[in-house]
């Protein structure tokens, strides 16, 4: 192909699974890699797949990975010519990319134009909405506190208020009624200011029992645009993705179709770049509304994966390389189904609080149609210093029942100790009727919440359990060597 | 000699009883026989009354790490002279109800507040929290500042109750 730039050297500008998962393809791709790292990670294995690994130095560890003239100057001093910013921290951030542009490093993935313009909540849905593609009944804050709260009222509740510039679930929530409604606009505006630095909100028709479906695009620079089907993301929990899969049950083929073809239009629309993300709301009559576009690498990129067999951020890489794509939209098909289970250190039946602590024991699953994304090792400590997810648990098969069943297999083969997670959860989750009949929506797990409650061992397991935790601690095996009889069984122990 | 587990909220006494050949433990009220081994990295094999049960363990202090049947346990085995020493933290000790970070300490030490005064920002899980005064008294120690981490159970801020 006709590469326009060539790489000598790619940087990838963050950290954990999403940082080895780059590291790999850079490595096939035979282009060298570099990799960031805080003093906490120096254990991590990106630093032993990278050819190189950069110190990033911060008052907090994510304070590190956000310090623009720090991480391009590292960029300059180790020639890197390239930086593949993965999800979260930069990758969204216009003025990396213009300060990479002014060193003369290529950012891989959009313009900051485009990043600026679908980056925002309120800018996006206008040019969305101008364009004939549905949006929902919203209202923007334009900082007239009473005209925002008069307009709300308008659209009629429930309604969903968030950040302008948000993303993820910060800042944002649902209102049923008019009442307490001015306290928790002024609640929401200091959010927005303090997690992104803008306190306007835009608030929402909030669409009842909705599916959260988003399609796939990439684009190259020479006005090349496809869709790579879509990924179906309804199982939240705190507005954050828990389990997703493509296809959609909830798509026939012609809806299927017209929602992948609104999301090219959209991306070709601005121009669009690399690979990115259009979210729709989809509500139980079929209707769909744009939501928001991330334009960036997602962290359930690996289903489309698995389905189309198109390597992302292979693609992403060359598109940065300014090649057109190397396929055209007919050729892009959708084979079998996936599915991926994100594992978070949390306790699902303690209101998906956060946990701590030290993974003493990590066996991935290993198996036809099964892939475990994860930068987590031996020895790690999890911590609220990052993000709650230790790994990716994802999986292929012919069809939906089959990646369930093969999902909860590889959930059965995973081994995390030292780390409360969800791993049982997800394995609650994907054994409901519901989830296998495919009946899902954003409110799943709230509506679900009694049914994937903590099962209960049985009582022979508890037993087991006990005898398995005393027999294993020594503490309680010292005792029983003190105990003047003959413990023969207990030999291996003395050591 | 019998030994407290703790698992999920159940305490439950373990203790052996010796058998020559055999290992008897009393688990709770019920009497097993068991063998055991312990197989190559972390695997282990329990017969307990006959029946099979193979696991995964991992320890960490007292903090013993379970996966068997296909579902995570965790037990804590507990030390009878640390469990007399644990209940110091006082009444008015306001601890962590998970972990996270501190966003803004609204106290000082030395303030006098009322029940329900806001005491602290914290933020868990991307969301905002307010720490609040559970009974009337003056702030003790501050044990925390902005920006600080913690984990669920740390305690935040000493109230000295007016009682």
């Amino acid at each position: 192909m006709s590469a326009v730039r060539s790489f000598k050297k790619v940087l990838v500008a963050n950290r954990g699974e999403i940082a080895m998962r780059i590291l790999r393809t850079l490595k096939e791709l035979g282009l060298q890699s570099a990799v960031l790292y805080h003093r906490q990670e120096i254990e991590s294995p990106a630093l032993t797949l990278a050819d190189e690994a950069y110190e990033v130095f911060g008052d907090t560890p994510v304070g590190a990975y956000l310090d623009i003239p720090q991480i391009v100057g590292l960029c300059k001093s180790h020639g890197v010519d390239a930086v593949h910013p993965g999800y979260g921290f930069l990758a969204e951030n216009a003025n990396f990319v213009r300060a990479l542009d002014e060193a003369g490093v290529c950012f891989i993935g959009p313009r900051p134009e485009v990043m600026n313009l679908m980056g925002d909540k309120i800018g996006s849905r206008d040019f969305v909405a101008e364009r004939g593609f549905p949006i929902a009944p919203s209202v923007i804050d334009d900082g007239d506190e009473d005209k925002l709260i008069a307009a709300i009222i308008e659209i009629g509740f429930p309604v969903l208020i968030k950040a302008s510039a948000g993303g993820g679930g910060k800042g944002m929530q649902i209102v049923r009624e008019a009442g307490g409604l001015r306290d928790i606009v002024a609640t929401a505006k200091v959010e927005a200011q303090r997690y992104f630095g803008d306190p306007r909100v835009y608030a929402e028709r909030y669409i009842e029992s909705p599916r959260h479906i988003e399609v796939q695009v990439l684009g190259d620079e020479h006005g090349n645009c496809v869709h790579l089907w879509e990924r179906e993301c309804s199982i939240q929990r705190r507005f954050q993705k828990v389990i997703e899969e493509t296809p959609s049950p909830a798509l026939s083929p012609e809806l299927r179709r017209d929602i992948c073809e609104s999301a090219v239009g959209i991306a070709k629309a601005t121009n669009y770049t690399g690979a990115g993300t259009i979210e729709f709301i989809f509500s139980p009559n079929g209707d769909y509304y744009f939501l928001e576009m991330n334009t960036r690498i997602q962290v359930e990129h690996p289903i489309t994966e698995m389905v189309t067999g198109v390597d992302l951020v292979a693609e992403q890489v060359r598109v940065a390389m300014g090649e057109p794509l190397s396929f055209k939209q007919e050729d892009i098909k959708q084979i079998g189904h996936a599915i991926e289970c994100r594992i978070c250190a949390e306790i699902p039946d303690d209101d998906f609080a956060p946990s701590a602590g030290k993974v003493l024991m990590l066996r991935p699953p290993v198996g036809e149609g099964m892939r475990f994304d994860s930068g987590s090792y031996e020895g790690q400590k999890v911590g609220t210093a990052f993000d709650s997810m230790i790994a990716k648990l994802i999986v292929h098969a012919d069809d939906r029942d089959a990646a369930i069943a093969r999902a909860g297999e590889a959930l059965d083969q995973l081994v995390l100790l030292g780390v409360e997670t969800n791993a049982d959860y997800l394995g609650r989750l994907l054994r409901h009727p519901a989830f296998k009949s495919g009946e899902t929506n954003t409110g799943f797990i709230k509506e679900h919440a009694a049914d994937i409650g903590p099962s209960l061992a049985s009582a022979d397991v508890q037993t087991a359990v006990l005898a398995t935790a005393a027999l294993s601690d020594r503490q309680f095996v010292a005792m029983m060597d003190d105990v003047p009889y003959p413990y023969r069984l207990m030999k291996e122990w003395r050591n | 000699m019998r030994y407290t587990f703790k698992i999920g909220d159940e305490l439950v006494k373990v203790a052996p009883r010796s058998l020559a050949d055999e290992l008897v433990l009393t688990i709770g009220d019920k009497d097993c026989d068991v063998k055991f081994e312990h197989g190559k990295e972390g695997r282990c094999q329990l017969t307990l009354d006959g029946k099979s049960y193979e696991s995964w363990v991992a320890r960490d202090g007292d903090d013993i790490y379970i996966k068997m049947s296909g579902s995570y346990f965790k037990v804590t085995a507990i030390d009878p002279c640390a469990a007399a020493a644990g209940a110091s933290a006082g009444a008015g000790a306001i601890s962590a109800p998970m972990p996270g970070v501190v966003v803004e300490v609204l106290v000082a030490e030395g303030d006098s507040v009322v029940e329900g005064d806001k005491l602290l920002t914290i933020e868990s899980m991307k969301l905002q929290s307010t720490v609040r005064a559970a009974c009337d008294g003056v702030v003790g120690r501050i044990h925390v500042s902005a920006g600080s981490e913690f984990n669920k159970d740390d305690v935040l801020v000493e109230i000295e109750s007016d009682d």
